[in-house]
């Protein structure tokens, strides 16, 4: 079974990039715009939550913020998923803030797609 | 010894090999400059001795041999050219490693940080003089480099890591799989060992499933740099306690070579998971033997540092007690002890088969065993021979070193360096020798535009020669200088209240001029010869091994050192006689016959000087009573047996009353338990008990014919 992955941004530019490429790495992905999105995409998901393998998020976005959902997240069934937030260079404080409510890993926008896969790996079984 | 120990001799006595090569081939390099087989030799050598020093944990001299090989490097790649100055460098070099080598050896095993740094920037200096070529320095050889450097290079290109993992219990909570973190570590390279520490694991009822109670310490042979390794746990080792070493330098087929220098506790801590708490606990429990004792009134403080001191000292010297014997010598024991054996089982078989063992067969058994057991003796004795080729290339660095001090040019010449002396001669020998090439060097060689106007090679030459001959050891150090200065010894000596001959002065005389006590005719003490050693010491040292000193000078023509000395302490073999109830050894080296004495063979040339007709020759015979002082006493026909004997220079004949047998025999110093004596080199202990003479050829030769040896 394909590993499932959660990929939440509210630009589709950057949603669509990386959804391509986790697709064409062979995952599985399920879109969410922001976090208040991506909780009921989570909610729909509670039958199994074993098929997902990975939450990526943004940290900057409308509705619900990263560090909200994530804080979110962890309060959920979903709570030892691994979680890799996308910051930018401007924001590296949010390494830290995404570190203290949950989050596994980070990765500094922009990124090759190398690199996501790369992050991608160090929390996903292959 | 233990292993550790063990370990540290060797890679003691391979430094010194390696040194020793590395200065042999930078002086060829110094005759001819240019990267070839001899520049291979040295960065070789300085190689070996930079893993081997990191492998016993002297980092510091890893560190700079390091340093030089980087230099080296650069020769090779011909990024640098070989200059006067850097082969200057270069030995300066090879000097400070043995120097800390030697510090090592007596227990100083790190170095000032400073004293480092500043060799490094002179390194450095040489390396900065092509900066243009800085670089490409990372750009792996080319294949126009020996096989041997792209293996080296390829070695070079594992890196060991030590990485210690201790991750925070929540970590679950993080989303953060430590198995896939070992997997993508995994993936890096090869895990050469991994060991997990479980003493934080509670009881099974207590696990709390969504905690971590693991941690690890993994061992990971790798390719990729630290940085690589280090991002692996990039999301993770900020708030984890993740530890990555590089430990390439200490770690070589599979062994973490730094535990040889770390406790046990220490080892167990790293290898076996115990934790640092569970050793501090039972390391508690437990005291040094010395404060136990003191605390139980068995010694006092005092006695406690005694010994502490004593254990240090000892720990310092092994270095010097230990000899490196070629192997074949070794198995030749092994294979002469087995012989021993088997004859000795042998025998128990006669004894014990027959209810009245045959004689026969006993003493048949017996003489086969005495013969292994000679040939045994032997080559333990040989265990202690080593070639001079050590010290004459010593010699040749000393004489280098000092004719550049004093930009005169020398090529020095080595003959006979297979030469084998005991171990203990060579090393007693080494220093008054190095005092005798330094001045061959300081006061024989004339500078170059001197020479060129006696006609002369602008080269100097020095050369240092070995033979045998006989029981003898003969050590030359020859120049082709100046000479000695006759007229200034002879000035000398008349201060000194030495009386000299007026006319010309021979050889022998000039010799006991020259090694006079405090005798120096240097008028200003240069820095590198006449600092005080004069040549009576050399002298001296000389005589206590029961050798002699020989000096030939000839104005213009140069000055020859010649040293005799004996081959070994050891065992000689020896003909046993007796005279006058006194039982005499004489070495069988100087042995050329024996005779019945007849009284027709004998001629009397007036006075006391009597000549016997020994195969084809008259031959001087003499008394031993001379010895002892008395006046020959005349021939007469109750001595029976003539003993021929030869020194080298004379034969002569020694009467005496019964030639007894040939035996081996152990030499004591009558010296240090009596006197010396002119004519005996001292005294054996017979298998009765008695104690026999030996005699000593040359003193006999100097007595009878009063003559300076060689």
């Amino acid at each position: 079974m394909e590993k499932h992955i959660l990929v939440v941004d509210d630009s589709p530019t950057i949603r669509s990039a990386v959804v391509f490429c986790l697709r064409n790495a062979g995952y599985e992905v399920t879109e969410a715009k922001d976090g208040k999105d991506a909780l009921k995409k989570l909610e729909n998901m509670k039958k199994s939550p074993q098929s997902l393998a990975l939450i990526v998020t943004d940290i900057n976005m409308p509705q619900m913020d990263g560090i909200t959902f994530i804080e979110n997240v962890k309060k959920s069934d979903f709570r030892f998923l691994p979680i890799l937030v996308f910051t930018t260079e401007s924001e590296k404080s949010m390494i830290e803030k995404g570190r203290a409510a949950g989050a596994s890993g980070w990765l500094v926008k922009p990124f090759q797609p190398e690199q996501l896969l790369w992050a991608v790996k160090k929390l996903v079984w292959a | 010894m233990n292993e550790l120990d063990e370990t540290l001799e060797i890679f003691f006595s391979e430094t010194e090999d390696l040194i020793k090569t590395s200065e042999e081939s930078l002086m060829r390099l110094e005759s001819a400059p240019e990267a070839g087989p001899d520049l291979e030799e040295l960065f070789r050598a300085i190689h070996t001795l930079k893993s081997g020093s990191a492998m016993v944990g002297f980092d510091h001299i890893s560190e700079y041999a390091h340093i030089i090989e980087n230099l080296l490097d650069r020769l090779r790649d011909r990024k640098l050219t070989i200059t006067k100055p850097l082969i200057s460098f270069l030995l300066e070099g090879i000097d400070f490693i043995r120097d800390m080598v030697d510090k090592c050896a007596g227990g100083e095993t790190s170095i000032e940080p400073a004293v480092l740094e500043a060799r490094k920037a002179q390194a450095n200096r040489f390396l900065g003089m092509d900066s243009i070529h800085e670089e490409d320095a990372g750009i792996p050889e080319t294949i126009a480099d020996s096989s041997v450097a792209d293996s080296s290079v390829k070695a070079e290109k594992w890196h060991y890591y030590n990485i210690d993992l201790i991750f925070r219990k929540n970590l679950f909570e993080s989303g953060i799989d430590p198995l896939l973190l070992l997997l993508n570590l995994k993936e890096m390279g090869e895990f050469i060992e991994v060991v997990s520490d479980i003493s934080e694991l509670p009881r099974y009822e207590e696990i709390d499933i969504y905690k971590l109670y693991l941690s690890w310490r993994v061992i990971l042979k790798s390719a990729a740099p630290l940085q690589e390794i280090e991002n692996v746990f990039m999301f993770v080792k900020d708030d984890n306690n993740i530890e990555i070493e590089d430990i390439t330098v200490r770690y070589k087929d599979g062994i973490d070579l730094k535990a040889g220098d770390m406790t046990i506790g220490e080892t167990l801590i790293e290898k076996k998971g115990i934790t640092k708490n569970d050793l501090e606990k039972a390391l508690k429990k437990q005291k040094k033997i010395g404060e136990i004792l003191v605390e139980e009134k068995k010694i006092d403080k005092d006695a406690l540092q005694t010994v502490i001191s004593m254990q240090k000292e000892s720990r310092a010297v092994y270095r010097k007690t230990s000899i490196r014997v070629d192997v074949t010598k070794i198995n030749c024991l092994v294979n002469l002890a087995e012989e021993i054996g088997v004859g000795l089982s042998r025998m128990q078989n006669i004894l014990s088969k027959q209810e009245t063992p045959d004689l026969y067969d006993i003493t048949l058994e017996l003489e086969n065993l005495l013969k292994i057991n000679r040939e045994f003796q032997e080559r333990v004795a040989q265990v202690r021979m080593f070639s001079l080729e050590g010290t004459f290339q010593r010699f040749q660095r000393i004489a280098r070193d000092t004719a550049l001090a004093q930009n005169k040019r020398i090529k020095s010449i080595m003959t006979g360096t297979d030469t084998e002396l005991d171990k203990e001669v060579i090393e007693c020998i080494t220093d008054p020798l190095k005092h005798l090439v330094r001045n061959c060097v300081d006061h024989g060689i004339e500078p170059p535009d001197e020479r060129m106007a006696k006609g002369k090679s602008e080269e100097g030459i020095i050369e240092f020669k070995a033979h045998q001959k006989g029981g003898l050891i003969f050590v030359q150090i020859q120049d082709d200088g100046k000479g000695l200065n006759i007229e200034k010894i002879r000035q000398r000596a008349l201060e000194m209240r030495i009386s000299v001959p007026d006319g010309e002065i021979d050889n022998k005389t000039l010799t006991n001029i020259i090694c006079s006590p405090g005798f120096s005719t240097s008028t200003n003490v240069t820095k590198l010869s006449g600092r005080g050693v004069g040549m009576d010491v050399v002298k001296t040292e000389v005589e206590k091994l029961g050798g002699s000193l020989k000096i030939e000078t000839a104005k213009d023509k140069g000055t020859t050192f010649t040293l005799a000395l004996p081959l070994t302490f050891a065992l000689t073999d020896a003909l046993h006689f007796r005279e006058k109830d006194r039982s005499y050894l004489v070495p069988l080296w100087g042995l050329v016959g024996t005779d019945k004495f007849e009284e027709s063979s004998m001629r009397s040339f007036g006075g006391d000087e009597k000549l016997y007709h020994f195969r084809d020759k008259y031959l001087p015979i003499m008394n031993l009573s001379r010895v002892y002082g008395d006046e020959m006493s005349g021939i007469n026909d109750q001595k029976k047996i003539v003993v021929f004997l030869n020194t080298g220079r004379q034969k002569f004949g020694l009467l005496v009353d019964e030639v007894i047998d040939c035996r081996q025999i152990v030499v004591k110093s009558l010296e240090s338990h009596y006197q010396s004596v002119r004519g005996i080199s001292g005294a054996t202990i017979m298998g009765d008990g008695s104690v026999a003479l030996v005699l000593d050829l040359f003193g006999l030769e100097e007595i009878f014919f009063n003559k300076n040896l060689i």
